[in-house]
């Protein structure tokens, strides 16, 4: 066996974590090699590299499911499909209903590819409903190149495509985030009350995302476009939204989650919290100077502990009750 | 540890891995061999498939490492079934003969009720 083949190997072998390699790689190395010279092969197998780069993968997201507890990583991925797929239904509509870009191409009813890509969340979503983890991974990964492909492709073929990078950003990082839990269990109905998460965000966020779509001001319909004029009409008053109102709001919901012993939704929440604070801060160059958001941060952060403490001081308890 | 729930489904890599290691410890390219030999070729194990499959199992508590041995110039670790992996294994065949003692006697319906359909035919 040579050394070379060795070599080979180990450097496929770098796709997995560190402390995997530790604890395996002299073991794996030993096994392909083994393997090679019972095929009497001196040179890997192509597809022995491919399953190593995958499994490689699939060990680091196996790793990161690991550091987060299994209850919280689950709400939090039944959260970011639904959202993902309102958002992508959004997508779709926005697509067949603009028509005021002229003189480009379509593809047949719609603006441009992007509603492949948009399609494919949304069987990311019925599969999920039915539990199907394995296959909803799977469709959750493809969105992220889909969406870069489609973008291109569109920009290619003459069409209207300039979907923002936010947008495939923001969906790439609820496709992440919904691929390390569990949305569903297999169960014998969709209807199955363990899929309300799932179900009921895509209703209230289609309905959110619906409301803002069909609003009666010109150009809102722009929604998740980037208007040729340079001004952002989806991501631009979100990006403030979500700084002033959203987060602040979610942490604090979630304490109070954490303090009345729902600790899983409470994790999922500051989860969702801390994916989307990129968003405010990507959106910074666009909307307001940079010390307006910190200094917003800052004030939260500090009126969170005021409040904190104050219940701690006066040994107040915040209790929400079933009516 | 975690043991694996009983109504799970197990897959036919899962299978064959702990029914390689059912008579014995055994090392990766052994238990590779053997699947290949127990499937009749049906199944062949990938090196990262593999040792995917004995991380989540040791995780589950199923399987066990028993030691590392150099051969040859190659580390081998060794591997082996323990009493909750040999009694999800017991399980899953169980669940297996049952599901094909069904389709056989559904098959023998179908062959007797074929029978007569033809005797009406014919007479």
């Amino acid at each position: 066996m040579s050394a070379a083949l060795e070599q080979q190997y180990r450097r496929a072998l770098r796709w997995y974590p560190n402390d995997w390699r530790n604890r395996n790689e002299d073991v794996v190395v030993g096994t392909l090699k083994d393997v090679a010279e019972g095929e009497n092969r001196s040179r890997p197998a192509v597809g022995e590299l491919v399953n190593l780069r995958l499994t490689g993968i699939a060990a680091h997201l196996n790793g990161l499911g690991r550091t987060i507890p299994a209850e919280v990583r689950d709400r939090a991925a039944s959260v970011s499909i639904g959202l993902g797929t309102a958002i992508a239904g959004g997508g779709i509509v926005q697509s067949l209903t603009n028509g005021f870009m002229q003189g480009y191409a379509t593809a047949g009813p719609f603006l441009n590819l992007g509603f492949t890509f948009f399609a494919v969340w949304i069987a990311s979503f019925i599969t999920a409903l039915f539990g199907l983890r394995k296959v909803t991974i799977v469709l959750l990964a493809i969105t992220i190149p889909a969406s870069f492909a489609t973008s291109l492709l569109s920009q290619g073929l003459g069409m209207f495509d300039h979907t923002r990078s936010m947008t495939i950003f923001f969906l790439a990082l609820l496709a992440l985030i919904g691929a390390v839990g569990l949305p569903a269990r297999r169960a014998r109905s969709a209807l199955d009350r363990s899929r309300l998460p799932l179900v009921g965000t895509l209703v209230v966020a289609s309905a959110l995302i619906g409301a803002f779509q069909f609003a009666p001001v010109r150009n809102v319909a722009e929604f998740l476009q980037y208007d040729p004029r340079g001004i952002d009409y989806f991501w631009a008053p979100l990006a403030s939204l979500l700084a002033y109102v959203g987060i602040p709001v979610g942490v604090v919901v979630s304490v109070i989650l954490w303090r009345t012993k729902r600790s899983a939704w409470a994790g999922a929440l500051l989860l969702l919290c801390a994916a989307t604070l990129p968003i405010t801060f990507l959106e910074i160059n666009w909307t307001a100077a940079w010390f307006v958001y910190l200094g917003t941060f800052a004030l939260a952060a500090a009126a969170l502990v005021a409040v904190y403490a104050l219940l701690r001081l006066f040994d107040l308890r915040i209790r929400i009750t079933r009516v | 540890m975690v043991i694996r729930m009983s109504n799970q489904e197990m897959r036919e890599p899962t299978f064959f891995v702990l029914a390689s290691l059912a008579d014995g410890r055994k090392h990766g390219y052994g238990i590779i061999k053997d699947a290949s030999e127990l499937s009749e070729g049906r199944v062949a194990l990938k090196v990262g498939t593999l040792y995917a499959a004995l991380e989540r199992l040791q995780a589950e508590g199923l399987v066990i490492a028993t030691g590392d041995e150099v051969v040859g110039g190659r580390l081998r670790r060794y591997f082996e079934l323990t009493e909750p992996g040999a009694a999800s294994l017991a399980e899953e065949s169980e669940r297996q003969e049952l599901n094909a003692k069904r389709a056989r006697d559904r098959l023998k319906q179908r062959a007797s009720r074929v029978a007569a359909s033809t005797k009406t035919a014919s007479a």
